[in-house]
Order: C-alpha cells, then sequence, then structure tokens
C-alpha cells in the first residue's frame, strides 16, 4: 500500500515530507552535540576551568653564601622593583589592545568591515583603553606612595632611554651598511643613505618587548600595595558600550610586574685589612719619613707603627661570582638539566604547583660567575605560588622556598689579609727595585699580576684563594671593560685555578718522591752537579748556579749532592739527572699522580657554565711527540708541563701527608648541588715514607738553611731573611722561577697596520710552602706573573700569608 | 474570541513553543551577561534582578507578543492581499538602507552591514520584515497558480525572491540571504512544485558550489578554510579565525549533559570571553547552562513550533494559509540549524541569530509575528467544502 493511498492529499504528503526533512535536519546538530558533551565533556571542561583560574607566583629569597665560619659573604637584602611593558609605558599597548579588543568584539564579522568602520570602532576602544591607562597609572602611584607626576616622570625617562639606544642601534645598522657599500670602493649614493635610514628606522631593539622597572627598591608596604594591583582584571569601562563592557576584560595595572628587587649584597666586598709592616721586607716596612729603628734621631723611642691599612675591594670576587638580570635561553636548559639530574630537588620545585617554582622568568637574577653560577639551582630558591579562583575568590598557596645557603671553605677575613698583601699598596706584589726585573714592559712601582692558595693539608679545605687584580661587582657592572677587556691585568681571570703556568724548581721534591717510588733513585745516593748535564755541552741543561756564577753545587758544597741538599740548593743537574732516569713514561706518571691533568670540581663556572678549571697539561703544544730530552727538562718542572697555583698547593699538601694522600681540595661545604661533580675520593699515592721525608728536610732546609734558595733576599748587598715567623712555627718552603712566553698586544687587530707590541715578559715567580707547628698543616703556593725570582718576589708574599694565619689563629 | 481561541488548535504548539523560547532566550541572555556584580549596597532582589541586556530582551519579547496578538485581529488573507503592498514598504526599507548620504545617526553600520534603521529604542532591520512581507507575496501569489509545476514557471518565484535577497546581499547580510532558499523551497514543494525540477536545480547548485568559492570574498573563504582546519583537528588557527567558534564549542562541551550550575555557568561565560555570546552564540551559552539536554530540548522546541506551523497549514484548505505557515518553517529552521551548526562548529560562522532566544528586538519582533500569523492562519480555517483544496495534484513528481 503506497503512501498515496495512505495519505491521498498529496499537500499532505508533501507536508509530512517537510516535517521529516525538518526532524532530520536537527540530527546532525544533535549528533554533535552529543559528541562535544558527552564524549569530549571532561576535556573541553578542563579548558574553560582553566581560564577561571589565575596562578601568581610570589617572590623568594636567593640564599646566602658563608664562608668556613658562618660570616656572610653573599645575601639577599629584599626589596621590590615595580616595573611594567615598555609598550604599556609609552601607552603603545592601548592601539594594541584595542585592536584585538575591537576584534574580539564583533567575532568573525570582523573581516566584513569596511577599513572606516574598523577604524571607528578601534577608536572606540582606544578611548577607553587609554582611560583606563590613565586610572591605573594612578592606582600605581597611590599603592607605591609616590606622585602621579613622579610615575609620569619615570615613564619619560625610560621612554628617552630606551629611545636613545634605539636611535643609537639604528645608527649603527646605518653605518654598518654604508662601510659595507664604501668596502665594494664607491661612496653611498643619497638614495642608499636613505634607504638605509628608513629601513634602519623599522628596526626594534629588545628593549622595546621588555619590562622596564619604573620603581626600584621600593619598601615591603609599597611591593605588597602594588603586588595586589598585578594580576587582578576589571572589566573595561567602555562608557555606555554597555555591550561590550560585560566581554572584555583588562589588567587592572596592565603589565606590571613587582619583581623581587632582592638586591645583593656582597658585606665583606671591600674590607679595610691592617697590615703589621714590622714583617716586611726592610725596604717596606716603613713608609717614607718614618725611621726603621727602636729609638729617634733624638735617642727617645720611636712611637709603634701604626698598621698599614690597606683596602680590599674584591674580596672573593672570582670565587663568589656575580649575579647578572637578564635570562638566557642556557639558563632554561641548565634549569632543566639540574632538575632532571637531581629527582629530590625536583620534586620540592614542582610541589604544590605542578610547575617548575623556580623556571626562570624575564629579568630573573641568575648566577652569572663562581658560586652564585655553579650553586645557582640550589641558591635560587622557588618561588611561592598563589592560585585564585577567579569566580569564587577562593585561593590556595603554597609559600616560597627560601634558597639554600651555600657555606664555603674560604675564610673570609684570611682571604682579606691575603689579598690586602698581594694588593699594589702592600708593596709586595708591585715591581722593586731589588726584583732587579725593571725594562720595557716593566716599570718600578708597577703592579704585578698574582695568585695565591692557601689550603689546609688535613682537609683539603682550601681556606683562601686570591686572584690579583680583582674587581667588584660594581666595576664589572659600570666599567665592564676594565674588568674583561684588559688583555694585560685580566682581572676577570682567576688565576689560582685558571691560567696555565710551568711549573719550575717547585716541583722538584715531587720529582724526588716520584723517582724512589719507581726506584729510579736510591735515597743514599748522591749525585754530582757538574754544571751541565751533558760532558762537552755546556750550553745546554745547564744548572742555574753554573748559568749565573759559572760554578756548580759540587764545588759549592765540596761534595756530590744528597737529595736534601738538592732540594735545598734547588740544583737544576740533580733533578734533570732524575728526570733521565725516570724517562718520559715515568715523569709523566709522576705529574698525573701529582694531579696534572686533573680539575678539582671545585664549583666555579664561567658565564658561560663551564668550569673554569684549567686541568694541567703534559705535552708539547704544537702536538710532537716528547722524548728524553723533554723527559730531562720536566724534572726540573720546565719543558712541556703546566698546572695551576691549586695544582702546587694540592701537590705540596700530599707529599705533606704520611704515604702521600691525595685529598681533593674543596671549595664548597656540604651539598654541592647537582652541578657540581661529586668530591673525589681520598687516594693514597703510597710514596715512599723516607723519600717523603727527605723532600721535606729538603724543603725545610731551603727557607731555613741560608744556603737554601729560599733563604733570604739581598737589599743593596744587605741579605735578609725571606720568613720571619715567630719561634715554634716550621716552614718547609721552595722557590720556583718558570719560563714564560712573552706577551704581545695587538691594538688594531691582526690585520691593522700597527705591529705588535710587546707588554709582558720574564719568568713567572713561584713560590711554595708547607707550614705548621711541628708538621706541615697548611700549603701555601703563589705566583706571580712575570715576577722574576721565587725568592725575591713571591718569597715575601708568602710570608706575609704566613702571617695572617697567624693572625687568623690557625697558627 | 474564547471560542475562536480553540480554534487556534496545533497552533497552540508554535505559540508555546514561541513562549518557551522567548523565556529561556531572556534567561539565557542574563546568563551570558557573565558574574552579576552587585554594586556596594544593591540590596537581594536588585542582585536577582536582570541584567541591562536581558531586560532589554524582555521588553523586546513583550512588544513581539504584543505585534504577535495584532497580527491575529486581521485576517492573514486581507495582509495576504496587502502583501504586494508590505514588500514594496518592506523594498523601500531596503533600498533606504542602501541610499549613499542617509545620515549615520539613521543607518549606522554595524558589522560592516547597512543593515538596521535607528529608531530611537530599538534599531529595526528591514530583513526581517521583508521576509514575512516576502513570504505573504510569495503565497498571494501562487495561491491559484499551477505553473510553478513546469520548470520555467519556477522563475516567477525565483524572481520574486531575487528583489528583497538582491537588495540584502547589497547591505551585505548573507546570512539572511541565505535563509530564503530553504524558505523558497519549503514552499515550492508545498506548493506542488515537481521534485524533479527542485532536486534538479539542488544538484545544479551543488555542481555550481565550487565554482563559486573563488568569488566568495576572503573573509568568507577564510571561514570555510577555518572550518576545515576545526574537521581536520589543526589547531593552528585556534586563537585566530577560529577563535570564536572554538570558544563556543568548549563551552559547548564543559555544559555537558546536564549543564553547570548558574553561577559557575556565569563565570566560565564570562572568562572565556566568547565574542557575540548574546547573539550569535547565544546557543553555546545555552548549552553551557543547561547542557546537551538543554540543547536539544530547544531544538525540539524549534521542532514542536515547525510541527504546529505544519499541522495549522495541514487543516488549512485556503491556498494563502496552507503557504504562509511553510514559508515561516523554513525560515526558522535554516536559521536554528545554521546558527547552532556554527556554534557547534560544523558549519561556517555567518551572522545569524538564534530565533526568540538572540538578543535583538527587529529578530524578537519578526518571530513572534510570524507566530501571530500562524495562529491567524488556525483561527480563520474554512469550513471544510467551503472552498476546493488547493495545491493538490494527481501525480507527485
Amino acid at each position: 500500500m503506497g503512501l498515496d493511498v495512505i495519505i491521498p492529499s498529496m499537500y499532505h504528503r508533501r507536508l509530512l515530507l517537510l516535517a521529516g526533512a525538518s526532524t532530520l535536519a536537527l540530527v546532525p546538530l544533535s549528533l554533535r552535540l552529543a559528541d562535544l558533551s558527552i564524549l569530549r565533556s571532561t576535556e573541553l571542561r578542563e579548558e574553560a576551568e582553566e581560564r577561571l583560574v589565575r596562578v601568581r607566583q610570589t617572590p623568594t629569597t636567593r640564599g646566602t653564601i658563608t664562608d668556613r665560619k658562618g660570616r656572610i659573604l653573599a645575601q639577599d637584602r629584599p626589596s621590590y622593583d615595580v616595573a611594567v611593558q615598555y609598550r604599556v609605558i609609552t601607552g603603545e599597548w592601548a592601539q594594541q589592545r584595542a585592536g584585538r579588543a575591537a576584534r574580539r568584539s564583533v567575532g568573525a564579522r570582523w573581516l566584513e568591515l569596511a577599513p572606516a568602520e574598523r577604524r571607528e570602532l578601534e577608536d572606540l576602544f582606544r578611548a577607553a583603553y587609554e582611560r583606563h591607562l590613565d586610572r591605573a597609572w594612578n592606582e600605581v602611584a597611590v599603592a607605591a606612595g609616590v606622585s602621579r607626576a613622579e610615575i609620569d616622570q619615570k615613564r619619560a625617562e625610560v621612554v628617552a632611554e630606551v629611545t636613545r639606544r634605539r636611535d643609537r642601534y639604528a645608527e649603527r645598522l646605518v653605518a654598518r651598511e654604508m662601510e659595507g657599500i664604501r668596502a665594494q670602493g664607491r661612496e653611498p649614493t643619497i638614495e642608499e643613505v636613505e634607504d638605509a635610514r628608513r629601513r634602519a628606522a623599522k628596526a626594534t631593539i629588545s628593549e622595546q618587548d621588555a619590562i622596564h622597572a619604573l620603581l626600584r627598591g621600593v619598601s615591603d608596604e609599597a611591593g605588597f600595595a602594588c603586588q595586589a594591583l598585578e594580576d587582578e582584571e576589571v572589566p573595561l569601562a567602555m562608557d555606555g558600550e554597555a555591550d561590550m563592557t560585560s566581554t572584555d576584560l583588562v589588567e587592572r595595572v596592565p603589565g606590571l610586574r613587582v619583581l623581587d628587587a632582592g638586591e645583593r649584597e656582597y658585606p665583606y666586598e671591600s674590607v679595610q685589612v691592617p697590615l703589621d709592616r714590622s714583617t716586611f721586607p726592610s725596604p717596606l716596612r716603613h713608609a717614607p719619613g718614618e725611621t726603621d729603628e727602636s729609638e729617634q734621631a733624638d735617642g727617645t723611642a720611636a712611637p709603634t707603627k701604626p698598621p698599614l691599612l690597606i683596602r680590599v675591594d674584591g674580596l672573593a670576587m672570582h670565587v663568589l661570582g656575580r649575579l647578572r638580570e637578564r635570562v638566557h635561553a642556557e639558563d632554561a636548559a641548565a634549569r632543566t638539566a639540574a632538575l632532571n639530574s637531581d629527582p629530590a630537588l625536583r620534586a620540592v620545585a614542582y610541589e604544590g604547583a605542578g610547575v617548575d617554582r623556580g623556571s626562570y622568568r624575564e629579568l630573573d637574577r641568575v648566577g652569572d660567575m663562581g658560586v652564585e653560577a655553579s650553586q645557582e639551582p640550589l641558591l635560587r630558591g622557588l618561588r611561592g605560588v598563589q592560585v585564585v579562583r577567579m569566580d569564587t575568590g577562593q585561593r590556595s598557596a603554597v609559600p616560597a622556598l627560601t634558597g639554600r645557603d651555600v657555606r664555603l671553605t674560604i675564610d673570609a677575613l684570611l682571604q682579606a689579609r691575603v689579598q690586602a698583601v698581594m694588593s699594589p699598596e702592600a708593596g709586595l706584589a708591585v715591581v722593586q727595585p731589588w726584583h732587579g726585573q725593571e725594562g720595557p714592559t716593566q716599570q718600578l712601582g708597577e703592579a704585578l699580576n698574582s695568585a695565591a692558595v692557601v689550603l689546609d693539608i688535613d682537609t683539603g679545605d682550601i681556606l683562601a684563594m686570591a686572584s690579583m687584580p680583582s674587581f667588584t661587582h660594581r666595576q664589572a657592572r659600570e666599567d665592564p671593560d676594565a674588568v674583561f677587556g684588559d688583555p694585560t691585568r685580566m682581572a676577570y681571570l682567576n688565576r689560582a685555578i685558571s691560567k696555565p703556568y710551568q711549573p719550575g724548581s717547585i716541583v722538584k721534591p715531587l720529582i724526588l718522591a716520584g723517582a724512589v717510588q719507581r726506584s729510579n733513585y736510591n735515597l743514599s745516593q748522591r749525585i754530582e752537579c757538574t754544571g751541565h748535564l751533558f760532558e762537552g755541552r755546556p750550553n745546554e741543561f745547564r744548572c742555574w748556579i753554573y748559568k749565573r756564577f759559572s760554578t756548580t753545587h759540587t764545588a759549592q758544597f765540596g761534595h756530590d749532592l744528597s737529595s736534601e741538599e738538592a732540594i735545598m740548593a734547588s740544583c737544576n743537574i740533580f733533578f734533570f739527572t732524575l728526570g733521565r732516569r725516570l724517562g718520559l713514561e715515568g715523569v709523566t706518571e709522576v705529574y698525573r699522580d701529582f694531579g696534572v691533568g686533573e680539575t678539582f670540581n671545585l664549583g666555579l663556572l664561567d658565564s658561560r657554565r663551564q668550569n673554569v678549571e684549567y686541568p694541567g697539561e703534559l705535552g708539547a703544544a704544537d702536538g710532537k711527540p716528547l722524548g728524553l730530552g723533554d723527559a730531562i727538562q720536566m724534572g726540573i718542572g720546565q719543558g712541556p708541563v703546566a698546572w695551576t697555583p691549586l695544582h702546587a698547593a694540592d701537590a705540596y699538601a700530599t707529599l705533606a701527608r704520611p704515604g702521600g694522600v691525595r685529598i681533593a681540595p674543596r671549595l664548597l661545604i656540604g651539598n654541592t648541588g647537582p652541578t657540581v661533580a661529586p668530591r673525589r675520593e681520598p687516594r693514597e699515592l703510597n710514596l715512599d715514607s723516607a723519600a717523603q721525608a727527605a723532600a721535606l728536610e729538603g724543603l725545610r732546609l731551603a727557607v731555613s738553611d741560608e744556603r737554601g734558595t729560599g733563604h733570604h733576599i739581598s737589599f743593596d748587598g744587605v741579605r735578609e731573611n725571606i720568613f720571619n715567623a715567630p719561634q715554634g712555627v716550621t716552614l718547609w718552603g721552595k722557590t720556583g722561577t718558570a719560563t714564560a712566553s712573552p706577551v704581545y698586544a695587538d691594538p688594531d687587530g691582526p690585520d691593522g697596520p700597527l705591529p705588535s707590541q710587546l707588554i709582558a715578559e720574564g719568568d713567572h715567580s713561584w713560590f711554595v710552602v708547607l707550614v705548621g707547628r711541628g708538621r706541615p698543616q697548611f700549603a701555601i703556593s703563589v705566583v706571580v706573573d712575570f715576577g722574576g725570582s721565587g725568592g725575591k718576589v713571591s718569597g715575601p708574599i708568602a710570608n706575609q700569608i704566613i702571617h695572617a694565619l697567624i693572625a687568623e689563629g690557625y697558627l | 474570541m474564547a471560542v475562536a481561541l480553540t480554534r487556534i488548535g496545533p497552533a497552540w504548539l508554535t505559540i508555546s513553543a514561541s513562549l518557551a523560547l522567548s523565556a529561556i532566550g531572556i534567561y539565557t541572555i542574563d546568563v551570558a551577561s557573565g558574574l552579576r556584580a552587585a554594586a556596594p549596597g544593591a540590596d537581594a532582589a536588585t542582585v536577582a534582578s536582570l541584567g541591562p541586556i536581558a531586560m532589554r530582551q524582555a521588553i523586546y519579547t513583550g512588544a513581539g507578543i504584543a505585534v504577535g496578538i495584532a497580527v491575529m485581529i486581521p485576517s492573514y488573507r486581507t495582509l495576504g492581499a496587502a502583501s504586494w503592498l508590505l514588500l514594496l514598504v518592506a523594498v523601500a526599507m531596503l533600498v533606504f538602507l542602501l541610499i549613499p548620504g542617509v545620515p549615520a545617526s539613521i543607518v549606522r553600520p554595524r558589522n560592516g552591514a547597512r543593515s538596521w534603521i535607528d529608531l530611537g529604542p530599538m534599531d529595526l532591520q528591514p530583513s526581517e520584515f521583508a521576509k514575512i512581507a516576502w513570504v505573504l507575496t510569495l503565497a498571494w501569489y501562487l495561491r491559484y497558480r499551477a505553473n510553478h509545476r513546469t520548470l520555467l514557471g519556477l522563475l516567477p518565484p525565483a524572481i520574486l525572491t531575487a528583489i528583497p535577497v538582491g537588495l540584502i546581499v547589497l547591505q551585505p547580510d548573507l546570512g539572511t540571504v541565505l535563509l530564503f532558499i530553504p524558505a523558497l523551497f519549503a514552499i515550492l514543494v508545498a506548493a506542488g512544485a515537481k521534485l524533479k525540477h527542485l532536486s534538479l536545480i539542488v544538484a545544479l547548485a551543488m555542481l555550481a558550489a565550487p565554482a563559486a568559492y573563488p568569488i566568495l570574498r576572503p573573509h568568507q573563504q577564510e571561514r570555510i578554510v577555518g572550518l576545515f582546519m576545526q574537521l581536520k583537528g589543526d589547531t593552528s588557527a585556534d586563537q585566530d579565525i577560529n577563535m570564536q567558534q572554538v570558544t563556543a564549542q568548549r563551552l559547548i562541551g564543559a555544559g555537558g549533559i546536564t549543564g553547570l550550575p548558574e553561577a559557575h555557568s556565569r563565570a566560565l561565560l564570562q572568562y572565556n570571553a566568547l565574542p557575540e555570546r548574546h547573539n550569535d552564540m547565544i546557543f553555546a551559552v545555552l548549552c553551557n547552562r543547561f547542557g546537551m539536554l538543554g540543547g536539544v530540548g530547544v531544538l525540539l522546541l524549534y521542532l514542536l513550533w515547525s510541527l504546529g506551523a505544519l499541522w495549522t497549514a495541514a487543516r488549512c484548505t485556503e491556498p494563502v494559509g496552507r503557504l504562509v505557515p511553510i514559508g515561516f518553517v523554513g525560515f526558522l529552521l535554516a536559521q536554528v540549524v545554521v546558527n547552532a551548526g556554527m556554534n557547534l562548529g560544523i558549519l561556517p560562522v555567518i551572522g545569524i541569530t538564534l530565533p526568540f532566544v538572540s538578543h535583538g528586538g527587529s529578530s524578537m519582533l519578526a518571530m513572534w509575528i510570524m507566530t501571530g500569523l500562524v495562529a491567524s492562519v488556525a483561527l480563520r480555517r474554512p469550513r471544510t467544502g467551503m472552498l476546493r483544496k488547493s495545491f493538490e495534484y494527481d501525480d507527485d513528481e
């Protein structure tokens, strides 16, 4: 039976068709609705709910760095900067937001609008946003407790500064383009100049996208008041356009960021150190006009000399490092790597918020060098999190976690004394007449670059690590060229661990111990100093005494040299002989045993987050294979070998420990965080105890026997002991003079017409001392760049470091 | 009058659906306004009262009901007799919109279209009334004809349609234009046009559709591209051209099956910042508040409205009364499908409101006039046998 039978009316059949079509038309809508509302509901609701939640992170405090005695070397001083997006400061934001809001207000219909209609709509919104911004500035002024005029003035200053930088950048772009044209051998045309200027005018600089501090260092109260404005959103008042008001929310103060300025303070960065000049070399004991007698010329008692007050700037700067206020992409990568390598740290960082509370944000402070850089994951702390549910006002919070404190092995006051001793004002690390080093590159009174390390032999703790010249945070900030760009001073360089030096004669006791351990030498043997090692070749492998005085130690002593005498007199022939006996393999092994080729993982990084430590090196710079001649040279610390003052102090500390135990030097006490490799376990070298005793005896004689190379220096023919430690303090020491390559500077670069200039030449001056009461307790190594004789230049500095240890109660 | 009202019969379905949809619209518009901030010192009654936009909609609804009742008073046949005049007035208003130099205080382009005449308290959208006038005119034209059962005979109705459509295209208001096509087809189907002719036209139109793509304006092409991106799961335009639809779908999904409590829904709507949520995207608001069940319920109300109108037409033997409700059903359902489809992300965004529910005076008045005319047809149903039945043909092709 057909439909026409059931429904005879065609019209009614057509209506039925239309009713069916109407019903069918709603089916796909219902299916799609079911898809969204049932199958995807959870996912879509989560997305929608996310927009109800505002997460604000609250500042944390960076951890403190203390010295071994708990003195605070670096700490945060809580304060806040009130910063705002540059485009908000300029007002450009209102225009940008107006455009977006205008689009949103009409949704997809925007595309249908004529240009004039779009402009009209944008103008409507722009006026509203500008009124909003004006009110916002007033609110900031009230919250921060300053006048609106002050806010406006700061805004103008920021705009002027950014504009100036942008203009300079544009000028450079134009100049560079013009240079390019001139490099083609022609002058730029007016059109080219104009074209370049037009392009440059469109260039932007990063500051135009950054936030800028309008108010710096505001109080807690003002900071909190401004924070309250930070994330709040309010409806945009459209003045009569009620339909739009209801849809557009706007930050109460657009682009506002209250930054934890957390100014980093370094309380010991500049300290004044009193030095007792009575223990100085006699030419330096008194200031001009002072007498050096116990009585004055009229017979009255001379007044007690006031101590020499030395101002030390940049205390332990190379160790502490510094912070920068620009976050680099590498910082985020390093942070991720640190968290991945330390699950515990990661767990804490993500606790409560589900995001890394220590992640980097614009204008965050970042450790840039030294311990501030290596301990960044521990020091930086974790921001607090405040979660606000916008509809209910419900809040939850995870409090900020202050960064962990970092404790150094450094003794700040000892460090201060060491730096004071090495400062130009003390007179020990400047070119002096008795150095005999005056020349075209060294004028009298000129400061010498130097480094020193003081190591606790029992623990391996580095009590002081100085590299001169140092620098202050302010200098690095305000005059970076002087710190980082001066090729002569290289103040940024930590010479104690980063600069390679040939060891020179200070290695002789180590070579002795190594040769005995390898049965290349028997302590009962005596070796003749023949002036030069090979018969008939008087110009090769000479002893220093032969070179300078055309004699031999055997002639001086009247007999062949024992090992103790050889160290005392620093006889080259003796140690050439040991080098030859050890051979290349043996001598290399000895150096490796004593740490050449290793870094100590102290936790000092450079601004690229690389370990700044120089590991030491064995081998020719040009990569040529080494031969026996090299082994002989290495027997006296010359030839293809280089290390650092820390290697020297560590090697001597090893020599002083029974059995020759190597305890890795350390700079950080406790947990060193994920970026610093764990400290190496102590390792025994199994040195021959008799050889160690002989080496130490040689060292003792070197500084206590008048034939020792470290015993005295002469001023105008008058001898004076280098060391004047009080009774009961025993010294074991060795001088060293290391060959150094001359340094040239090319002021206009390698391709410029000006010739290279010689800026430094001569030998580096070494002195390494073990000191203690009854036994070696501390190892001190000193090197002075291009200082020449170890005894004359580094010796008096080592002596003053011993007095510093006494003054600080270590001896 | 009471006796007369009993004659309305199935038109009660249409009237009831109109009332329900209008009430839902007022409430949903209020919810779309987002969080209700209480002014300091405001009492609970003030806080609980309607917001300004919903209040305006309530007034429009009241006006719409009054106008709907008013159009019930004269016979629809009287209006049909005056339909040419009504269409002329509507066309005149459409022409007026396009006259250059008319002050912006009278014709202010909105959303890029010259579609509204500013009447002070409310804006009048002549195209809404042109739809009604066109349905009356077409029904009046077809009332005693049979030539539309030939292919050439379809030309006059097409020309009659092209006049208002052409003027609306010039505004431009593509959305309204598109509604005329299903309404025309619905009327022609009911009027007995041969289905094979209509199918041929549809097939030709579908074949020609891809060729029309290049002549679309760039923003129209963008919307089509955006829709395909959504369907393919490409989210790269979610913050740009697809933002409006993606946000709408997010809010629809968030409503789940049964919807969200009012305060929660208001908060989500405010902080998800759905553009045009009082107007074109009101269906998303509705589904967020009342869930899938609410959405389907509203669709069923439209179906109820349509069935009421179709039933009314079915009970009528007079030709104009047989066609007028069909034209309105065509308009209403097409509008619902397009609006809900763009909210649900299965059709591109075009400026189409949801009848009775979206905010807007002209739309509300037009819908209530349609409702009133359907009721008028029901009231004036000729007695069986008095007239020969219209649009009854032997062959059903």
